[in-house]
């Protein structure tokens, strides 16, 4: 149950986290996703070898966190989450790319333990690019942007509906639970031969509970279309933070700046 | 003004949960809605605000009848505060929830926003503009709940248990804001002390019909008839069980 508890907590926490008020979270919320967008394009682009280009990268993320108030910690515990799928996908890179890339001491690497360690780092750049949109920008706003760059809105609406439900889901999870347990104590987990039982109540009982959401909704004057409050115009700061971090991003994909720097002091 | 005629209304599963009911409630009428589980109370409020659509009678809300093609006019007028405020609290800020009316019916963004602070204000629940709804207590989000639907200017308010889920203090404040709205007001409860408290007319429920109708003084005060509805006269009126018995002899706080 407290785990349930505190996976609710933590799909909020990101929510919480995108109402501050810093010159991050007031900047407009189509000028930070079209900026994560390119982030996200210019990292996924790099060769899996090039993992000296990719290091610089680290700096957008660690300057949003530190500019926006985002603590590190909600950040990497969900990058966590993200991070043992690409470790099984980049781990087959060790066993077959055995060739020699460079020796340092005694150490020989290979070109599979770069091509590793560069697919766990793209993830880990990206991953918290998208947690840093989400929470430095409310989810309501993310959609109504969506649907101004012509994102179908039934995929939005969806995508807001969904994101609800979730919670909801696991609230009603806890509650049947704590229930359980109140009158098993001595139970760990669910018997497997009331699992069913549970699952199908877990089914009906969310049914009843999204459907008088929905007439709550209904009563309100809900006709199936999310409406969002006006969008705000995107204002000289916004394009200035767009164009001149997309440019740092697309110059960083040109030009190794490790290589640079590394060169500037003598290594 | 709401109007009921010879209204019935059948479940699926073919429970008859109202049955051939006649009401009428005059505009700033206080109405309380009171009667044992399953007599009724909740499909009465289901049926004003069309999420179910009588089978037999008529339901006028402003001389509008509650039809599928009439569904958004009636709710326009009709306002309804549902049982567990968590059905209704959905949005990621208080602001947006109740916002969330005025934006489906078209408002602009300045008269949203005004309508938001106006019942904010009234609720006196402003330093809770921007907070997460389901963060909230449960008094806060009763208060809540009842600002997402003032905010749509109903003329008649529906609630549905309206004081569950409240502490004693919390409960007050919606006795004070209920009896502080000027519009036509229907309580569906249990509660009947907030009936004594709030409503110049009560109506009992009884199988899906009316089986008194009254003063709250004059009708809750009535052994039987609460007794034959499933029901027990108000605390207030010296309905508490223990103290009928003598069972509560002592003294406390000073107060026999």
């Amino acid at each position: 149950m407290s785990k349930l508890i505190t996976a609710l907590n933590n799909l909020t926490t990101l929510e919480e986290l995108s109402e501050k008020e810093t010159t991050i979270h007031d900047l407009h919320p189509m000028a930070k996703m079209f900026t994560t967008l390119v982030y996200l394009v210019v990292v996924i682009s790099f060769d899996k070898y090039n993992l000296s280009g990719l290091i610089p990268f680290v700096i957008y993320p660690v300057l949003m966190m530190a500019m926006a108030e985002i603590p590190y910690k909600p950040l990497l515990s969900r990058i966590l989450i993200a991070l043992p799928f690409s470790f099984f996908a980049a781990l087959s890179n060790i066993f077959f790319e055995k060739t020699v890339a460079l020796q340092v001491f005694n150490v020989l690497i290979t070109y599979g333990m770069i091509s590793f360690t560069s697919i766990i780092f793209k993830t880990i750049l990206t991953v918290m690019a998208v947690l840093l949109l989400v929470s430095t920008t409310p989810v309501a706003k993310v959609a109504r942007e969506l649907i101004r760059i012509r994102v179908p809105k039934i995929f939005v609406i969806q995508m807001m509906l969904t994101y609800r439900y979730i919670s909801v889901l696991i609230e009603e999870t806890g509650n049947m639970i704590t229930a359980y347990h109140m009158r098993s104590p001595k139970q760990k987990g669910i018997q497997m031969a009331h699992m069913g039982t549970f699952a199908g109540q877990l089914l009906l009982r969310s049914f009843d509970r999204a459907d008088r959401i929905y007439y709550a909704m209904k009563c309100r004057g809900f006709d199936g279309e999310y409406r969002f409050a006006g969008s705000n115009k995107i204002e000289a700061v916004d394009w200035s933070y767009m164009f001149i971090l997309t440019g740092l991003f697309m110059g960083m994909r040109f030009i190794n700046m490790s290589v640079i720097l590394g060169g500037l002091f003598g290594f | 003004m709401i109007k009921i005629e010879n209204a019935s209304f059948t479940y699926p599963d073919g429970h008859k949960a109202i049955n051939k009911l006649s009401l009428s409630v005059k505009d700033h009428e206080l109405v309380g809605v009171v009667g044992a589980n399953g007599a009724g109370k909740s499909t009465l409020l289901t049926l004003l605000t069309g999420i179910n659509i009588a089978g037999k009678g008529s339901i006028y809300i402003n001389n509008i009848p509650v039809g599928s093609e009439t569904l958004r006019d009636v709710r326009r007028n009709v306002g309804m505060v549902f049982q567990n405020p968590d059905d209704q609290l959905f949005m990621s800020s208080v602001f947006d929830d109740i916002a969330f009316g005025p934006r489906n019916y078209g408002l602009s963004e300045t008269e949203t926003e005004n309508r938001v602070s106006k019942v904010l204000k009234i609720l006196e629940i402003e330093h809770l503009r921007h907070r997460m709804p389901h963060k909230l207590s449960g008094g806060e989000k009763r208060s809540v709940a009842i600002a997402s639907v003032l905010s749509m200017n109903p003329f008649i308010l529906l609630l549905d248990e309206p004081s569950s889920f409240l502490d004693p203090r919390s409960r007050r404040n919606l006795i004070e804001v209920l009896k502080d709205l000027k519009m036509t007001q229907l309580i569906a409860t249990h509660d009947l002390d907030l009936v004594l408290d709030v409503c110049e007319r009560v109506i009992v429920l009884k199988d899906g019909e009316i089986y008194a109708e009254g003063v709250p003084s004059d009708i809750l005060v009535r052994d039987e008839l609460m007794a034959d509805c499933g029901l027990e006269p108000p605390l207030s009126l010296g309905g508490c069980p223990v103290f009928k018995q003598g069972k509560c002899k002592g003294i406390i706080g000073g107060l026999q």
